[in-house]
């Protein structure tokens, strides 16, 4: 479903080149879910941001499909085949959760049921989020309700790839718990491809395939 | 959820920051509207004082540049520069006279004759005779004033006939057939034709030198006389201002008296008798230079008094004149009474001035303060613009939010502007003006106009300080609210780019 090619990514550092990312070359499936693990500063959000269309590669390609996500355009791929949760959850302050949804919902090139309301409410309350604290302003709601937030604005532009850097990094154990329940039930109800990068075991030792980003390489673990 | 809904929460969530830029656009607004509404109404009291003058140009000498010219040579060139001395000429006129925007040409020949064949009007007043007779104490020369004004145009219609100073009664004008032909018709006052029983078809026959016996020296058996067939009777309305009153009483200068014929017909004639007195002083005074130059023999262009030109609209004449710069022969200029009208214009001038000064001042200060605070406002939302273009929503309509919700704020604030600066500039206006008249000096126009030789509309800066009111009309409105736009883009565009041109990584992880 998505393949990297020779992904190659460097940065100048006090004047010295940095790679990160030398030659990275993986083929990521349908319908799985994906963890990658590594030390800080291995380069695992650069690569997250890079098969997530937010930066580009130095080198090397990225496969969507068999299509490079280039030349799909990486706002449109970004817009109609991903979804992406961040830590911060990264959400729009002056909306509501219902709106935060409908906001990824009215942006997507992808066929979305016309009723967008009703259907954004439905899938927040899958997702834990009843409707009276779906119309609340998102700084009224927990971390954690954010974060589900989040999860649910990801998937709702009806997408089949979610990625996720460090979800529960700012949540308790309890809480991190519940979302990983989420993003390994995406993968079986609804047939996502999820790929969280995560310093967190309980959540690799949950997911399909575990990676590690070490040496400027990924490997399965 | 799209853009414009977006910006309309954003900007009725975030009260604070929505009043805040609401009341900054107020008060630019209201800077604006006060510097455009002075300046407005200056401009506008200006055009509607103009349209009230009649638009008329006058071909003239400039005395001024000729004295200028003059004055800046030395003794020895003083003496030969004044054969220079400007004369004003049909053909020059007529090169200036090719333009759309004429009307009505007068070029006048008037001069002052004896009634012949019938009695002039004469105003008895006390201790008058009916005609006076100077006779110089040590000679033999006799005066004999002159009691009739022939006034011949050059062209078929008059100024006069078009503002109503001269109304056609009976038959016509003449036309200008009989003006090339050097017709010997004429338009006489019905008052005279009344006091001499003349109608239409009759004939009147006017002296041009009449008993004067000095003059008669030269003349020899010239015939001087001119016989004219009435074709027309007119009411001359000319009113005497107080200061020109004692010329009705004046014979000649009396309207009853005035004849109006083809200027053709008159110049022939002068030209004939001046030519004769030409050559009696050439003859007399064989070692004056002047007269031994044929080039300074009489012509026509001797007698023409007044080359007057009515245009068709007074928000022409500005364009008139200038356009007609390049083909004034040198020491002639186009009048157009501009020196006192501009004269008067003057505070309002400076008023128009500074208000434009103001206007630009906040305008480029609105684009800085509006772009900086702006920037500063996105500096707090680069995170949103990152989230948004982390979502795939486009630049284009990221943009257009932030436009919008900039937009909507100065709408709500330049419209709160027009209510107040309304109000403002009228009694900023007004103080202005007050001020401005208060130390502005006018000096009296030491110019006197011979009373029929000014065609020009008499003006005061009071008639055209009483066109000036600030209002606030549509345009004024409009041109805030497109200037509020402009200022609105582009304070949205610059911020935008500093922000938009990295991708959405380094704008979400502050690292640009």
């Amino acid at each position: 479903m998505l393949r990297l090619e020779n992904v190659s990514y460097s940065y100048i550092d006090g004047g010295n080149k940095r790679t990160i990312l030398d030659n990275v070359n993986y083929d990521f499936e349908k319908g799985k879910f994906y963890t990658i693990l590594g030390p800080s500063g291995s380069g695992k959000t650069t690569l997250l941001s890079i098969i997530a269309g937010l930066d580009k590669p130095e080198s090397g390609k990225v496969y969507y499909d068999g299509e490079d996500i280039d030349k799909i355009g990486l706002g449109s791929y970004r817009r109609n085949k991903i979804g992406i949760v961040f830590q911060q959850y990264n959400l729009l302050t002056y909306l509501t959760a219902v709106e935060n949804i409908e906001l990824a919902m009215s942006e997507t090139d992808n066929e979305i049921p016309k009723n967008i309301r009703e259907v954004a409410y439905a899938l927040l309350e899958k997702f834990g989020i009843v409707k009276s604290k779906a119309d609340r302003m998102i700084n009224k709601l927990s971390g954690g309700e954010q974060q589900r937030v989040a999860i649910a604005r990801a998937i709702a532009s009806n997408v089949d790839l979610i990625f996720a850097d460090e979800p529960t990094g700012n949540l308790d154990t309890e809480t991190e718990g519940e979302i990983i329940k989420i993003f390994k039930n995406l993968t079986k109800e609804f047939n996502k491809t999820v790929i969280v990068v995560t310093h967190s075991t309980i959540v690799s030792e949950l997911s399909d395939h575990r990676l590690y980003l070490n040496n400027k390489t990924l490997n399965d673990m | 959820m799209n853009f414009l809904n977006r910006a309309i929460k954003n900007i009725s969530r975030l009260k604070t920051k929505s009043i805040l830029l609401i009341f900054t656009f107020l008060l630019i607004g209201n800077l604006v509207i006060v510097g455009l509404g002075i300046s407005y109404a200056s401009e506008n009291a200006k055009t509607l004082t103009r349209q009230k003058m009649k638009p008329v140009v006058t071909f003239e000498v400039d005395y001024e540049a000729f004295q200028d010219w003059i004055e800046d040579l030395t003794p020895e060139e003083q003496e030969d520069a004044w054969n220079e001395y400007p004369q004003l000429t049909k053909t020059d006129f007529e090169k200036i006279i090719e333009n759309e925007h004429i009307e009505i040409i007068n070029l006048l020949l008037k001069y002052e004759v004896y009634a012949d064949s019938y009695s002039p009007i004469i105003k008895e007043t006390e201790g008058d005779d009916d005609i006076i007779v100077y006779r110089e104490a040590s000679s033999d020369y006799v005066y004999v004033e002159r009691n009739t004004r022939l006034i011949g145009n050059a062209y078929d219609n008059m100024i006069e006939l078009n503002d109503g100073t001269y109304v056609i009664n009976e038959g016509r004008f003449y036309t200008q057939d009989e003006i090339d032909a050097n017709a010997k018709v004429a338009v006489i006052e019905e008052r005279l034709a009344a006091a001499n029983n003349l109608k239409i078809g009759d004939y009147i026959t006017v002296d041009i030198i009449g008993e004067n016996s000095y003059e008669s020296e030269y003349i020899g058996d010239l015939d001087t006389k001119i016989e004219y067939e009435i074709i027309g009777i007119y009411t001359n309305n000319t009113v005497f201002s107080e200061q020109d009153s004692w010329m009705a009483q004046q014979p000649a200068y009396a309207p009853e008296n005035a004849i109006l014929v083809p200027a053709s017909s008159i110049s022939e004639k002068l030209v004939e008798i001046n030519t004769a007195a030409w050559n009696y002083y050439k003859e007399m005074w064989p070692d004056e230079p002047y007269y031994q130059d044929d080039a300074n023999m009489p012509t026509v262009d001797n007698f023409y008094s007044n080359y007057v030109i009515l245009l068709d609209d007074p928000l022409n004449v500005e364009e008139f004149v200038a356009e007609s710069q390049d083909i004034l022969p040198r020491f002639t200029k186009l009048n157009a009474n501009d020196e006192l009208f501009k004269k008067f214009a003057k505070p309002l001038d400076t008023m128009s001035l500074f208000a434009s000064i103001i206007v630009w001042i906040v305008v480029i200060n609105a684009v800085v303060i509006i772009t900086l605070v702006t920037a500063l406002t996105m500096k707090t939302r680069e995170h949103e613009i990152g989230i948004l273009l982390s979502m795939g929503v486009s630049k284009f309509k990221v943009v257009s939010q932030l436009f919008i919700e900039l937009a909507v704020v100065a709408i709500i604030g330049f419209s709160l502007a027009v209510l107040s600066g309304s109000l403002m500039a009228k009694g900023i206006g007004q103080a202005v003006l007050d001020y401005q008249l208060a130390n502005t000096e006018i000096e009296d126009d030491d110019n006197y106009y011979y009373y029929d030789d000014s065609y020009f509309t008499e003006i005061t800066q009071d008639d055209m300080m009483s066109e000036y009111e600030v209002k606030i009309n549509p345009l004024i409105i409009a041109e805030i609210y497109v200037m509020g736009m402009g200022v609105v883009l582009v304070s949205i565009l610059i911020p935008s780019y500093m922000i938009m041109r990295f991708n959405p990584k380094r704008i979400l992880t502050n690292t640009y």
